[in-house]
C-alpha cells in the first residue's frame, strides 16, 4: 500500500470554479454542479433561519403554562409553518442538494452530474415552490400541522391550505429531479476503475436516498393535489360526508412521509461514514454491510408507514405487521451504528470539528432510534401517541441526526468548497455548544411527553412547566450555537487562511484536485486503482504528528 | 482543460457530445436511463390517483356505473384517438432519428 503522503497533488492554479467567470448571470445560468450546490446552500440556509424563528416562537410560548405569548390560532400556524419549512425546504434538500450535488461527481471522478441543465432546473423549481410557500405564509399562513390531516385540511381549516400545498407540490419536483440526476450519474458517470465497491459510502447512501426520492415524492405530490382538488372543487375524496375516506389520506401521506424521514437521515449516515473512517484513519469496518444497509433502509422504509396510524381504525393485523416491519427497519440502522463503533476501535482518532459532530451523531441517532422502537410497539405507541415523546423522538433523528451530519459535513468539506479554512477552535466550541443545547432542549421533552403532555397545544397544566423551561433554555443555547458557525463561515470566505488541496491528508478522490476545484473538477479524468478509505498501515507511514498538527501548518 | 483520457478523438469530437461526457455511448446511456427513471416517477404519480379511483370504484360500483351513462361517447373516442395518434407520431420521430439518413429515402 502506498503511504498517504505520496499523493500527487496538483500544482495550485489560480483558476477555479469560483473565479472562472464573474457576474450574477454567470451564477444564475450556471450548469456547474458546484455552483448549483452553492445556490442551494444559500437558499436552504435562508429557509433554515425562517424555520428557526418559528421554533423560537414555539419555545417562547411554551415557557409558561398559560397561552399568553401567542393566541391559540396563531400558535397552530406557527408550529405548522415551522414543520413545513424545516421538513420540505430545509431537511429534505439539505445534504443531497448541497453536499451531494457538490461531491457526487467529484467522488466518482466525473466532470459534472449527468444532466447539468436539469440540475439547475431543480434549483429554480425549489425556488418557485419556496416563493409560493412564503406567499402563503405572508398572506395568512396555514394551521393544519405539517401533516395536512383530512378532513380538517380539506373541509374545516380557514387558512391558506391550497397555496401551501401548491408550494409543496412544486417543490417535490425539485427533489424528484435531483434523485433522478443522482441515480443516472452514479450508474453512468463513474471514472475508469471506480467500481461499485470502490465508491465512498457517501455515494451509496445518496443512491439509496435517490431511490426514495423518485419512488416516494410523486405520491406526496398527487396527495396534496387531491387535497387541493377537494378544497377547491368539493369532490369528496377524503370527506366522509360525501362518502370519502379521511384515513386514505393518511395512508397516502405516510407512504411518502415515512420514507421521507430516510430521505433526511440516509445522506446524513453517508456523511458520518465518511467522517468516521477518515478521522479515525482506518478503513470502515464492514464496507459492504454499511453499503447494503442503506439500500435495505430504502426498501424497508416503504413498508412501515402504518406505524403512524396505530390509533386510527386500521386493522389490528395490519398494525401487527407494520409494528414488526418497523422493528425490522431498525436492523440496518443498527448495523451502521455498530460498524461505525467497530471502526473507531483501536484507530487513530483525531477530534477535529467534523469528528465531534460525527461522534455526537452516533449518540443522538442511537437515542432517536431506540425511542423509535418504543413507538413501533403497538401498546406503548397508544400511550405516547401525539405527545411530546413523539416530538422529542423525531427531533433526535432530524436535528440530532441530519442536522449534526450536515454541519459535520459542511465543516469537513468547507476547505474544498471555498478554498478557505474555518477557525478550528470556534468550530469545536460551537459543536459542543450545539450538542449541549440540543440535549437540553429535547431530553426533557421525552419525560414531559411520557407523563402525558400533548403536542400542538399552546397552553398546558402547570406541572409540565419545569420541563418546558429546561427545553426553552436549551433551545436558546442551541440557537446561539447555530449562530457561531453562521458567522465564522461567512467570515472565513473572506478572511480564512487558504486551504491546500488536501488539508486533512486523506485518500478520497475529491481531495486529489485543487481547492477550490476547477470547473471540470479534475485536470484529467482520474483512473481509480484503490479502494475507498485505503489508508496505509501505521508502520509504513512516517509519523508526521497528529492530523491536527498538519491542519495547523496548512 | 486538457483531455488526456479521451479514448477515441473522432468520437469525442462529435458535435452533439456535451462537455461532461467522455463519449457518445455514455451520453446516450445516461439519457436512456434518465428517461426510464422519469417514467417510474410518472407511474408513482398517477399510481396514487389510480389507488383512490380503484378504492372508490370498489366501494361504490353502482354510482360509477350510473355516472358512466352520462359520458359522451364521441368526445371520449376523439380524445382516445388523439392520444394514440400522438404516441404514434412520437414513436415514429424517435425511430427515424435513430436510423441513418441514407436508409430513409
Amino acid at each position: 500500500m502506498r503511504p498517504i503522503e505520496s499523493f500527487e497533488l496538483p500544482s495550485p492554479s489560480k483558476v477555479n470554479y469560483l473565479n472562472a467567470t464573474y457576474g450574477l448571470k454567470s451564477w444564475l445560468l450556471t450548469k456547474d454542479h458546484k455552483r448549483i450546490a452553492l445556490l442551494y446552500l444559500g437558499s436552504i440556509t435562508f429557509f433554515f433561519f425562517v424555520g428557526g424563528i418559528y421554533a423560537l416562537m414555539i419555545r417562547l410560548e411554551l415557557l409558561t403554562p398559560q397561552g399568553d405569548f401567542l393566541a391559540s390560532t396563531t400558535y397552530n400556524k406557527v408550529f405548522t409553518q415551522h414543520g413545513i419549512i424545516m421538513v420540505f425546504f430545509f431537511l429534505i434538500p439539505s445534504i443531497p442538494a448541497t453536499l451531494g450535488n457538490f461531491l457526487i461527481p467529484m467522488m466518482i471522478g466525473a466532470k459534472d452530474l449527468a444532466f447539468p441543465r436539469i440540475n439547475l432546473l431543480s434549483w429554480y423549481i425549489y425556488l418557485l415552490g419556496g416563493i409560493v410557500t412564503i406567499y402563503a405564509l405572508l398572506a395568512g399562513g396555514v394551521d393544519t400541522g405539517w401533516t395536512f390531516y383530512t378532513p380538517f385540511s380539506t373541509t374545516f381549516s380557514n387558512s391558506y391550505v391550497v397555496a401551501t400545498g401548491l408550494g409543496i407540490f412544486i417543490n417535490g419536483f425539485s427533489s424528484i429531479l435531483t434523485g433522478l440526476n443522482f441515480i443516472v450519474t452514479i450508474h453512468t458517470m463513474r471514472a475508469p476503475g471506480m467500481t461499485w465497491f470502490r465508491m465512498p459510502l457517501f455515494i451509496w447512501s445518496h443512491y439509496a436516498t435517490s431511490l426514495i426520492m423518485i419512488l416516494g415524492t410523486p405520491v406526496i405530490a398527487i396527495t396534496v393535489l387531491l387535497v387541493a382538488f377537494e378544497r377547491v372543487a368539493g369532490v369528496g375524496i377524503f370527506n366522509p360526508k360525501l362518502g370519502g375516506d379521511p384515513i386514505l389520506f393518511q395512508h397516502m401521506f405516510w407512504f411518502y412521509s415515512h420514507p421521507a424521514v430516510y430521505i433526511m437521515v440516509l445522506p446524513g449516515m453517508g456523511v458520518i461514514s465518511e467522517l468516521i473512517a477518515n478521522f479515525s484513519r482506518k478503513n470502515i469496518f464492514g464496507y459492504s454491510f454499511v453499503a447494503f444497509s442503506s439500500l435495505a433502509i430504502a426498501v424497508f422504509g416503504f413498508l412501515v408507514w402504518g406505524h403512524h396510524m396505530f390509533v386510527t381504525p386500521q386493522s389490528v393485523y395490519a398494525g401487527m405487521i407494520f409494528s414488526f416491519l418497523s422493528f425490522a427497519v431498525a436492523i440496518p440502522s443498527a448495523i451502521k451504528v455498530f460498524n461505525w463503533t467497530a471502526t473507531l476501535y483501536k484507530s487513530s482518532i483525531s477530534y477535529d470539528t467534523p469528528m465531534l459532530y460525527a461522534l455526537g451523531f452516533i449518540g443522538l441517532f442511537t437515542i432517536g432510534g431506540m425511542t423509535g422502537l418504543f413507538l413501533a410497539a403497538l401498546a406503548v405507541d397508544v400511550h405516547v401517541s401525539d405527545t411530546y415523546f413523539v416530538v422529542a423522538h423525531f427531533h433526535y433523528i432530524m436535528v440530532g441526526g441530519t442536522l449534526m451530519a450536515y454541519l459535520g459535513g459542511l465543516h469537513y468539506w468547507w476547505p474544498k468548497i471555498t478554498g478557505r479554512l474555518y477557525p478550528e477552535g470556534w468550530g469545536r466550541f460551537s459543536a459542543l455548544v450545539i450538542f449541549v443545547g440540543f440535549n437540553l432542549t429535547f431530553l426533557p421533552q421525552f419525560v414531559a411527553g411520557y407523563l402525558g403532555m400533548p403536542r400542538r397545544y399552546h397552553a398546558y397544566p402547570p406541572e409540565f412547566q419545569v420541563f418546558n423551561v429546561l427545553s426553552t433554555a436549551g433551545a436558546s443555547i442551541l440557537g446561539f450555537g447555530m449562530l457561531i458557525p453562521a458567522i465564522y463561515f461567512v467570515w472565513s470566505m473572506r478572511y480564512g487562511r487558504h486551504a491546500e488541496a488536501n488539508p486533512w491528508h486523506l485518500p478520497g478522490l475529491e481531495w486529489r484536485t485543487q481547492s477550490p476545484p476547477p470547473t471540470e473538477n479534475f485536470e484529467t479524468t482520474p483512473i481509480v486503482t484503490w479502494d475507498a478509505y485505503e489508508f496505509a498501515p501505521p508502520e509504513e507511514t512516517e509519523v508526521v504528528g497528529t492530523l491536527r498538527g498538519e491542519y495547523d501548518r496548512a | 482543460m486538457i483531455e488526456s483520457h479521451a479514448a477515441t478523438p473522432e468520437i469525442h469530437g462529435h458535435p452533439a457530445l456535451q462537455h461532461h461526457f467522455e463519449n457518445m455511448e455514455q451520453q446516450r446511456e445516461a439519457g436512456t436511463l434518465g428517461m426510464w427513471i422519469f417514467l417510474v416517477t410518472e407511474i408513482m404519480f398517477f399510481g396514487g390517483m389510480f389507488l383512490a379511483y380503484t378504492l372508490y370504484r370498489t366501494l361504490y360500483p353502482e354510482a360509477f356505473a350510473s355516472a358512466s351513462n352520462h359520458l359522451d361517447i364521441t368526445l371520449g373516442a376523439v380524445n382516445t384517438g388523439v392520444l394514440i395518434l400522438s404516441s404514434f407520431t412520437m414513436a415514429m420521430a424517435v425511430y427515424f432519428t435513430q436510423i441513418p439518413a441514407s436508409a430513409v429515402s
